[in-house]
């Protein structure tokens, strides 16, 4: 693997949850529990999960959108949460983030123009003309017509405001983009064009893409490693072909078992998850998967499940890695 | 059509525009399908295509204006519920045709317990005292899978999680046992693994109760999973009809062909996707002739002037292009259509 750019050890970050007059913290939601993973040059780790399971606040925790609890950032050699001023900033600059929903994540009242040129505006990298031939190129290069320069949000249909996104993303010339949810609102046709740019611009700038999804046909499309999250905790972590021809964590492969296959009769056995997402404020002793998990049900647990520890992340192959007392370390 | 019995429910041309600022956008323009009783009929397609509001024409829940009722007709049971007045749909509705919607959150009541409205529809239909309607919520949310009804009854729809509420959905739409449930989306807003057991639980349901399903949805997966026929739906009208099967292995239709290809694959990694280009046209302006023909790259003269219509290309496999019938649809590649 080439040179981590992003190393991410023990990462926590816990919501207090707080109750009566004077705001008393009564415990914590730890939407994020001691998740830990590097991140290489030009690479694309993909974090999946169900809604609940803390992948946003992974993202977010890491740029600094939200204050983390525990746990450390190093990108670059530098300890992202020690930063302060001007290092900060100029942090900034090479960690960018493309959202979900295009439409709410673009300011109504601001043209194009004023979108994409803010951060070099900010950053003091260009104004004036420079500013709009700078933003011209942008928007060149995320295939939207330059002179829509002056347009405003509304203007434009889903997937174009998507490409407004990027271009944003893209202005600062970032070593690495959060891509949360990037192509989840968009129609299959749009979210395609949208996924061949993003790796079109990865080939170009070398960029590293943190990727967040629950569609796991997409992860398996656009990354290189894959890193499973449920309730705050990465549950298995692998190369993505190993991860989909090979997973080893039931709770994987009761996920990948769950996704429809776009071809009539292909009935596969299905593992079935019962019941929801545990509520993360007051998660399931011991393995926080084992209510659900088809191997306990089958009477295959051990006591471990319900009443140890969390389970050890243990190396299972080459660069797999998964988190069950069930599973053998292998080499 | 392939199947033996005789629809149940058919769609004949139908049209339902809205008056809008900038003129009259044509949602549904020409719009003929049909469903079969006991069977599954998926209708696919992107945003705005007019899946979702053929749906509500057929339940009467498109308000006049700004929608008009620009023609067509909607067989059921030999009668025209186009021509049914308010008071004759109402009982239709939710009762013979039952219809469960995307968004289990926003179209649950939040000051009702999930018990009055499942027992709302069996009071109002079949005269059941409040007594026998909140026991029969009881059965319907056992039947839906819910752990223990007697308790959840009395529950207000906030107190549940995504995949419960839209469990609560189905137990209120099976309540009066329909001849035809309409499914608007209703695993869009769910996690796969949630997902996958209302998938399960409809198809379950299906084989006890022997309704028939109108599944609309965009996700290809979820279609393959539950239908026994789809209709691929562009810009207001249906382009291609067929048994699920047929549809999956031998698309014709350029548009499909193109839907399927811009899929990412969960077994074989491609190395780029292909796309098709451009967007999907504004239906206050929809081009001349065929609607798809600035996205294809088989168009031809005759595709800018003469709208196609569904043919036969197969037994029970309809299509709407004119490249087809001409026979000079085998390859179809995107990468020649120059963006717009």
């Amino acid at each position: 693997m080439s040179e981590s750019l992003l190393q991410v050890n023990d990462l926590k970050t816990w919501f207090p949850m707080k109750k009566g007059l004077m705001s008393r913290v009564v415990g914590h939601v730890k939407a994020v529990d001691g998740v830990s993973f590097e991140i290489g040059a030009g690479e694309t780790l993909g974090l999946v999960g169900e809604s609940g399971c803390g992948k946003t606040t992974v993202g977010r925790t890491l740029l600094r959108l939200i204050p983390a609890t525990g746990g450390t950032v190093r990108f670059d050699g530098k300890n992202v949460f020690d930063l302060k001023g001007d290092p900060l900033r100029a942090l900034r600059r090479d960690m960018q983030i493309i959202f979900q929903d295009p439409y709410s994540s673009l300011n109504p009242r601001m043209d194009v123009r004023s979108i994409i040129g803010e951060a070099l505006q900010v950053h003091g990298i260009a104004k004036g003309q420079e500013l709009e031939d700078r933003v011209a190129a942008l928007m060149t290069r995320v295939g939207l017509l330059a002179e829509h320069m002056r347009r405003y949000p509304h203007e434009f249909s889903g997937g174009q405001r998507q490409r407004i996104g990027i271009a944003r993303a893209l202005a600062l010339e970032p070593k690495f983009i959060v891509c949360d949810e990037a192509v989840s609102a968009l129609d299959v046709s749009v979210q395609a064009q949208i996924l061949n740019l993003l790796e079109d611009l990865q080939q170009e700038f070398g960029i590293s893409y943190l990727f967040i999804s629950h569609d796991l046909s997409v992860v398996r499309h656009i990354s290189d490693r894959v890193a499973v999250m449920y309730l705050g905790r990465i549950v298995e972590l692998a190369d993505v072909d190993e991860l989909f021809d090979n997973p080893s964590h039931p709770y994987t492969r009761a996920l990948l078992s769950a996704i429809p296959v776009p071809r009539p009769g292909a009935k596969k056995d299905r593992v079935q998850l019962d019941g929801d997402v545990p509520n993360p404020i007051d998660p399931p002793t011991g393995c926080h998967f084992h209510p659900r998990c088809p191997m306990v049900k089958a009477g295959e647990g051990v006591p471990e499940c319900s009443t140890g520890a969390c389970p050890e992340t243990v190396t299972v192959g080459p660069n797999h890695f998964a988190a069950c007392h069930l599973i053998q370390p292998g080499t | 059509m392939s199947s033996s019995s005789e629809p149940l429910l058919r769609l004949e041309n139908l049209r339902t525009h809205f008056k809008m600022e900038g003129g009259i956008a044509k949602a549904v323009d020409g719009v003929n399908y049909s469903i079969f009783p006991k069977k599954t009929l998926a209708v696919v397609g992107e945003s705005g295509c007019g899946k979702s509001v053929t749906a509500m024409s057929i339940m009467g829940l498109i308000p006049c204006p700004p929608g008009i009722k620009a023609g067509g007709k909607i067989w059921y049971r030999d009668q025209d519920l186009r021509t049914y007045s308010d008071d004759q749909l109402r009982k239709i509705r939710g009762n013979e045709i039952a219809m469960i919607f995307q968004e289990p959150m926003t179209s649950l009541n939040p000051v009702y317990t999930v018990g009055d409205q499942i027992g709302e529809a069996v009071r109002l239909h079949q005269g059941m005292s409040r007594k026998d309607a909140h026991d029969k919520a009881i059965e319907m949310l056992a039947k839906v899978g819910i752990p223990s009804p007697e308790k959840r009854v009395d529950e207000y729809p906030h107190q549940m999680s995504g995949g419960m509420r839209q469990r609560v959905m189905i137990a209120m739409a099976l309540s009066c046992d329909p001849e035809v449930l309409i499914a608007d989306e209703p695993t869009t807003a769910l996690d796969v693994t949630i997902q996958a057991q209302i998938l399960d639980l409809m198809t379950e349901l299906q084989d006890t109760t022997g309704a028939s399903i109108l599944f609309i949805t965009h996700d290809l997966g979820v279609v393959a999973e539950v239908s026994d026929h789809v209709a691929v739906m562009y810009a207001g009208k249906v382009v291609e009809y067929a048994d699920a099967k047929t549809l999956y292995e031998s698309p014709q239709h350029p548009y499909t062909v193109g839907l399927f290809r811009s899929i990412p694959d969960l077994y074989v990694r491609q190395k780029q996707l292909q796309t098709i280009p451009g967007v999907v046209p504004s239906p206050l302006d929809f081009p001349s002739g065929c609607r798809f023909r600035n996205r294809c790259p088989l168009a031809d003269g005759r595709c800018g002037q003469e709208e196609p219509l569904l043919r036969n290309v197969g037994e029970g496999h309809t299509v709407a292009c004119h490249a087809v019938e001409e026979g000079r649809a085998a390859d179809v590649d995107f990468s020649t259509v120059s963006e717009v």
